[in-house]
């Protein structure tokens, strides 16, 4: 069984075909969709009816098609700044949707061809009403998004979009090809926000990065460069990478090739957009690539399957194809011309927001490099963790963290007790809840920030106070800094609520075998083998205390 | 080409937009008594059928076009001659 979501079209107009196009795509990705639809022409009443209503749909489309829309754009009292009006008061009502909804707002389309002479209340409609829309959504990241039906419309043009006859007979008015592309838009979003996202993308240096062989021809021989063909393809490709890394997707490079001629295109070729600073890992050697990739893998502590390896030699992706099924593989195009887009437009990489934490990223990954020398010089563990002078603030969640507490939800697979994977419409609604109470832990040791990386969600049921989730990103695994958060995070509890007992969960999944016995080191008993795994503890009882060697800050 | 002949590329496009097999689809098969051909499957089946054999049925014949029977009759006439 998949995940299970509903999505709820609001809508003034046959999407059903868009709808039965979604559950279609979602099935083949493991994901069961459920479509709900709104009566026509309803929309404001429907999304106040929504907001008061007991059972929340994963997702929320709200698509109007201007042919009737406030009338429809053909009467003759078409109004625009009525129009506009109409849409405002549309939007206000999204707001007051629960916040466990992601909203996703479809762009209206302008007509085809443009009347002689113009008619500005007409021609311009949908330019006027998109702009309100886009200002509506980029003020509301976490909570709405566009689905850009404008752009799919230009792309495919008057024939593959509009359907006259069924348009007029039964409001139906997109024909297929438009139908297929608005589902697969809806899709990028679905996938984001409930599909476990890639985070490393490793990339083959020659013919990958530049045009020719480093090794052959030269620093200076290569091809790359900001206006002439080829390597203005490669320079393309690489503008395209920076951005894909600015949204905190770790950057690798895995090539056979020597190391020094690498270093020396990325440290000295005049535009190389990709420098060393960059680089979260790399292997430049002539081991075979399935090894360098595990290798890789191992050294982030990230999973093979949330890899995508770019490379141009069909060779070797067929070979990381078979040996590393988990890895996606993208193969650098024959035609170079086609290279630009391929992997920005994989999709693999999309998010829906970026916060400040993923464009630090790299920078932890770089500075983990650094501990791990560190530790090999200490044999003894408890030497090294108070060598690493570690401090830590723990304080409750606030607003501002929604995103990156969802971020954790989702992203966190090895140490999580019970890998619920909240959204940022889940996190704020249990910022608005009275019986739950949330904590993040922020740390730093001597070699840098550890960012804010664990998190503890606390639940209240009567006198007994439940860990809903408990989890750590997975660079600061062996640290004791889950000891602190867990300790800190009920001493603060003690100061809202009263309790004496505490209950908690394991639930096995493939990746968290390392906390399987979390809870019985910290004094819990096993209550139940249901899965989850059920354990309770009275507080006076527990096994767990604050680590010394961790200070607690106020502030880093 | 025979009624017969045309009842089984029909039966071929309707399977595929249902979801089911061709031969599940009985000889008076009909939005009334086969599951899931509603209004809105109902237009690809239209669309699905004209594509395959090439012709535009009429505005006014579109709802009449209920069953497989149907179906036949209109792709008949509009592929005689």
């Amino acid at each position: 069984m998949g995940t299970e979501l509903t999505i709820r079209f609001v809508r003034n107009y046959t999407a059903e075909p868009i709808g039965n196009a979604v559950q279609e795509a979602a099935q083949k990705l493991g994901l069961t969709v459920a479509t709900q639809y709104g009566d026509y022409d309803n929309v404001g009443a429907e999304i106040a009816a929504l907001a008061s209503s007991e059972t929340v749909p994963s997702m929320v489309i709200v698509t109007i098609d201007l042919d009737f829309f406030s009338g429809g754009i053909w009467s003759p009292k078409w109004e625009l700044s009525r129009v506009v009006e109409n849409l405002n008061e549309i939007l206000s009502l999204i707001d007051a949707l629960p916040a466990a909804a992601y909203v996703l707002l479809s762009t209206f389309i302008p007509p085809f061809r443009i009347s002689l002479p113009p008619q500005p209340g007409r021609d311009s409609a949908a330019s006027e009403l998109n702009a309100v829309l886009r200002e509506f959504t980029a003020r509301r990241p976490n909570r709405c998004g566009i689905i850009d039906f404008e752009r799919i419309a230009a792309r495919l043009g008057e024939a593959a979009t509009r359907d006259k006859r069924f348009g007029l007979m039964m409001k139906a008015p997109f024909r297929q090809p438009f139908v297929e592309a608005a589902a697969a838009e809806i899709m990028r979003v679905l996938k984001c926000r409930f599909l476990p996202p890639k985070k490393v993308l490793v990339l083959d240096c020659d013919n990958t990065l530049w045009g020719g062989v480093v090794g052959e021809c030269g620093v200076e021989g290569i091809e790359l460069d900001p206006y002439e063909y080829p390597g203005i393809a490669y320079y393309r490709v690489q503008s395209e990478i920076l951005s894909i890394a600015e949204r905190g997707i770790l950057i690798c490079l895995c090539s056979k090739n020597d190391e020094a001629a690498v270093w020396q295109v990325l440290e000295n070729h005049p535009e190389c957009l990709l420098r060393r600073d960059k680089l979260a890992g790399y292997r430049i050697n002539w081991a075979d690539k399935a090894t360098n990739l595990k290798e890789l893998a191992a050294e982030l502590n990230l999973s093979l399957d949330s890899m995508v390896l770019v490379d141009d030699n069909p060779a070797e992706c067929e070979l990381v194809r078979s040996q590393l099924p988990e890895v996606t593989v993208i193969q650098v195009p024959a035609k170079i011309y086609e290279y630009p887009g391929i992997i920005e437009g994989s999709g693999l990489f999309d998010r829906l927001s970026v916060n400040q934490e993923d464009k630090d990223r790299v920078h932890y990954y770089q500075a983990e490099k650094g501990r791990r020398e560190f530790q090999t010089r200490h044999v003894d563990v408890e030497g090294f963790l108070r060598g690493l002078e570690m401090r830590a603030v723990i304080r409750p969640v606030q607003t501002t963290d929604t995103s990156r507490v969802a971020q954790l939800c989702q992203r966190t697979n090895q140490f999580n007790l019970t890998s619920k994977r909240y959204t940022d419409s889940d996190v704020a609604a249990m910022l608005a809840d009275a019986n739950v109470k949330m904590f993040v832990l922020q740390a730093e040791d001597r070699f840098g920030s550890l960012g804010q990386s664990g998190l503890i969600i606390f639940r209240k049921i009567g006198d007994v106070v439940e860990v809903d989730t408990f989890l750590m990103s997975c660079r600061i695994i062996g640290r004791l800094l889950d000891r602190a958060l867990f300790c800190r995070g009920l001493e603060l509890l003690g100061q809202n609520w009263s309790f004496s007992e505490i209950r908690a969960d394991y639930l096995p999944t493939k990746k968290n075998s390392v906390v399987a016995g979390l809870w019985s080191e910290y004094g819990f008993a096993l209550v139940s083998r249901d899965n989850p795994e059920k354990f309770g503890c009275q507080v006076a009882e527990l096994k767990v205390s604050f680590p010394g060697i961790i200070q607690l800050a106020e502030h880093l | 080409m025979t009624k017969d002949e045309i009842a089984a590329r029909i039966r071929v496009a309707l399977a595929k937009i249902l979801k089911t097999t061709p031969e599940s689809i009985t000889d008076d098969a009909s939005q009334t008594n086969l599951a899931g051909w509603d209004s809105v499957h109902h237009m690809n089946v239209v669309i699905s059928v004209e594509n395959d054999f090439g012709i535009e049925f009429d505005d006014d014949e579109l709802p009449t076009l209920t069953s497989l029977p149907l179906l036949v009759a209109a792709v008949e006439k509009h592929t005689a001659g």
